[in-house]
């Protein structure tokens, strides 16, 4: 459908669930003219109902036999959550903090819950932006053929003079990452920043994140790390492949982390806190052999030995973990603002 | 000349003499010219008469919002619209009023509701040896200008397009909001509605209309909707082309159609091998239009032209991305190839479109007559009860 394309590939290993990206998003696109209640980019706690609230059960995507599949879409008031402010003043005069409203959901509702009892509870995190899919069921569903995918780079973007409203888009992705603007009656979406890819600036999301967790290039960038990490190790791989649409994000799965502890407090030997199958239903049967390479190419570090693959992980150098057609301004500097 | 044409000569009195039938069914007269009512309330239409049009749930493609595919699936009854028209020598005014159980309006606090809406369609080009526009947004060839006016906390949007079919819609700039607007009276859960179209100079003396509505509380928008088939406002002290008169009443005239019965028997042994008929949906949904209710919305010339010669009505499928070829080949970014059995129409050598669908010209007149008196008794479920 393009001739190039884009990808980013996040590493869950190293997000802390900061939100930095998150707000990178939201002050850059979305804290005005009706979308304020959106996020482009959350980071939502795995296992848990994200954002909007159990999105993985709102249907979309392909099926099997390359077919759009039926979906629902979400409501502002029990899925998405309607934003609210604090009584920040009013602490000032001895009164409770507490919001202005009664909210009963929004995003990252559940932060930190995860899954599993103690001293067995385990949770990471998941940031979300829209996968500039392939193969895009937004696209696909448009009866206005109002959303279309760049040939240059295969960023997904909904054309707003075309956009009627209909939401059949976000009925149909699968990832519920097309939100609807009620102020402007239209349908909005991340962008990837293309305005800033253009000027060869990575997406802001991935150019403000402390964890250096974002990898951006192009797929077929051989040289890139994006390439290295999806095509050549296959440790970088898509959320919920099943849902058809080819996906151009791209995780690296979490290592399972501490072992488990046993009744009285021992740790179990060779036990994971993460259970493989819960990663499995999230990226797949690919997810495996991911993780096999990520824990012997570690064995080989410890051992050691050289790996560029977790040389790679590591992103010693910010400005080397975003290829672009056009190379980031020599010298440039985020603008501060006075 | 035949009998038929023979009768058609003349006076416009004489064409209605001879299409009566059709005139009785289809044509809703305009009265005028006169100082043109503006607003659905004005006092002027309680005195003119109009004419009850059935509108139908669109059917013949498939979208892919689960919430309003269930509500389909409960199969809900058809509904009617009240047409009255006024005229002028540049102006058309249109009544409409149809039941709408509960009051929707666009509103800026929740993402999955919808408003109540009406639209109304005009083909762009009208007149003698030109056929029916597809009603579902027109087609390659003949095209259709839309007014759609949607309910709002204040009153209603007015918003004008122009349309080759499916995915065409595209927004004319500047829409003159005057003269179209509607009201909701809560006693009678009744809708009324203007909408002021343009007339061109030139109009043959009547000008086709088709009109759809959605029912916001049924997640009705897009292609959920309930639709007609084109109907006719005659406009009055204008000469009727005969010729065209006669063209666009086609299926009207006794001997025109045939026996249903004989037709169903024909369409139940080919016409499936694509298309869905009532209990009779072996195709993959989505390869060809349906034709479950196709009777509700298309003329008789309109279902001759699509049989005998398909490319003549280039209407292409609703978005070709709904469906790929799981087996690939995959391109070098991992995107599948669109299916190429779900698209209605291919390019010829010629770089023309060519309509999947192959001329069926083998059948004698008789059989195309039965097979057209059989599709349009397919007129979709019956009307709804209040």
């Amino acid at each position: 459908m393009s001739t190039r394309q884009l990808a980013m590939v996040m590493d869950l290993n190293k997000c802390i669930g900061c939100q930095t990206c998150t707000v990178a998003c939201k002050t850059q696109w979305t804290n005005r003219n009706g979308r304020e209640g959106m996020y482009w980019n959350n980071v939502e706690t795995k296992p848990g109902d994200g954002y909007p609230k159990k999105w993985e059960e709102f249907g979309g995507g392909f099926d099997a036999g390359g077919n759009l599949k039926d979906g629902v879409v979400p409501s502002r008031y029990s899925d998405y959550g309607v934003p609210w402010d604090y009584n920040a003043e009013e602490i000032m005069r001895g009164k409770e903090f507490k919001p202005q409203s009664d909210p009963t959901v929004g995003p990252n509702w559940d932060e930190d819950v995860g899954a599993g009892d103690f001293p067995n509870s385990y949770f990471f995190y998941l940031p979300r932006i829209c996968n500039h899919c392939s193969n895009p069921s937004c696209l696909a569903a448009c009866p206005r053929e109002a959303i279309f995918k760049r040939s240059q780079d295969g960023i997904v973007l909904v054309d707003l003079n075309r956009c009627e409203g209909n939401r059949l888009c976000i009925a149909a992705c699968p990832y519920k990452k097309i939100y609807f603007n009620t102020k402007l009656s239209k349908s909005e979406k991340c962008i990837f920043c293309f305005p800033r890819i253009e000027k060869g600036l990575p997406p802001a999301c991935a150019d403000q994140c402390v964890g250096r967790i974002r990898f951006v290039g192009y797929l077929d960038d051989v040289e890139g790390q994006v390439y290295k990490l999806v095509h050549q190790y296959k440790v970088a791989i898509p959320l919920h492949p099943e849902y058809g649409t080819q996906a151009n994000v791209y995780y690296v799965p979490p290592m399972s982390g501490p072992r488990r502890f046993d009744k009285a407090g021992k740790p179990i030997e060779g036990s994971e806190r993460i259970p493989t199958p819960y990663l499995e239903h999230l990226f797949g049967p690919a997810v495996h052999d991911a993780l096999k390479t990520l824990h012997s190419e570690l064995d080989r570090r410890r051992a050691g030995q050289h790996s560029e693959l977790l040389d790679t992980l590591i992103a010693y150098k910010h400005s080397e973990m975003f290829r672009l057609d056009k190379p980031r301004p020599a010298g440039f500097k985020l603008p501060v603002l006075k | 000349m035949t009998p038929r044409a023979l009768l058609l000569c003349g006076l416009a009195s004489t064409v209605a003499f001879a299409s009566e039938a059709f005139f009785k069914a289809e044509v809703v007269d305009a009265v005028g010219p006169m100082k043109l009512p503006t607003t659905p309330g004005d006092p002027a239409w309680k005195g003119i008469a109009g004419k009850t049009f059935r509108m139908t749930p669109q059917r013949s493609v498939r979208l892919n919002d689960k919430t309003a595919n269930e509500v389909l699936k409960s199969a809900p009854g058809s509904s009617e619209v009240l047409v009255k028209a006024a005229a002028s020598a540049s102006e058309l005014v249109l009544y409409l009023e149809w039941k709408d159980p509960a009051k929707e309006v666009v509103r800026e606090d929740e993402s999955n509701v919808f408003a109540d809406s009406i639209a109304v369609e005009l083909p762009e080009k009208i007149g003698r040896g030109m056929r029916l526009p597809a009603i579902s947004m027109g087609d390659d060839d003949m095209h259709v200008q839309v007014a759609l006016l949607r309910a709002t906390k204040a009153g209603a949007q007015l918003s004008r397009f122009t349309a080759a079919g499916f995915g065409s819609l595209t927004r004319q700039a500047p829409a003159s909001e005057a003269n179209s607007s509607m009201q909701y009276d809560e006693a009678q859960k009744t809708w009324r509605a203007v909408v002021t179209m343009p007339l061109e100079a030139g109009t043959p003396g009547m000008v086709p209309v088709a009109f759809a509505a959605w029912d916001g509380a049924r997640g009705e928008r897009a292609g959920y909707k309930r639709l007609s088939s084109w109907h006719f406002v005659r406009l009055a002290n204008q000469a009727l082309d005969p010729k065209w008169v006669e063209q666009m009443a086609f299926g009207y005239y006794p001997g025109d159609l045939g026996d249903a019965a004989a037709g169903k028997a024909l369409a139940e042994g080919v016409c499936v091998a694509c298309h869905h008929l009532p209990g009779k949906a072996f195709a993959p949904a989505g390869i060809a239009p349906s034709l479950e209710a196709i009777g509700a919305i298309a003329a008789p010339s309109y279902l001759r032209d699509s049989i005998t010669a398909p490319s003549r009505v280039i209407l292409h499928e609703l978005n070709p991305n709904q469906h790929y070829a799981t087996g690939g080949p995959a391109d070098k970014n991992g995107a599948l190839p669109n299916s190429d059995a779900f698209r209605w129409s291919a390019r010829g050598a010629d770089g023309k479109w060519v309509s999947k669908m192959p001329p069926f010209t083998q059948f004698t007149p008789a059989q195309l007559g039965d097979l057209i008196a059989f599709l349009k008794t397919l007129d979709g479920p019956p009307l709804e009860k209040p």
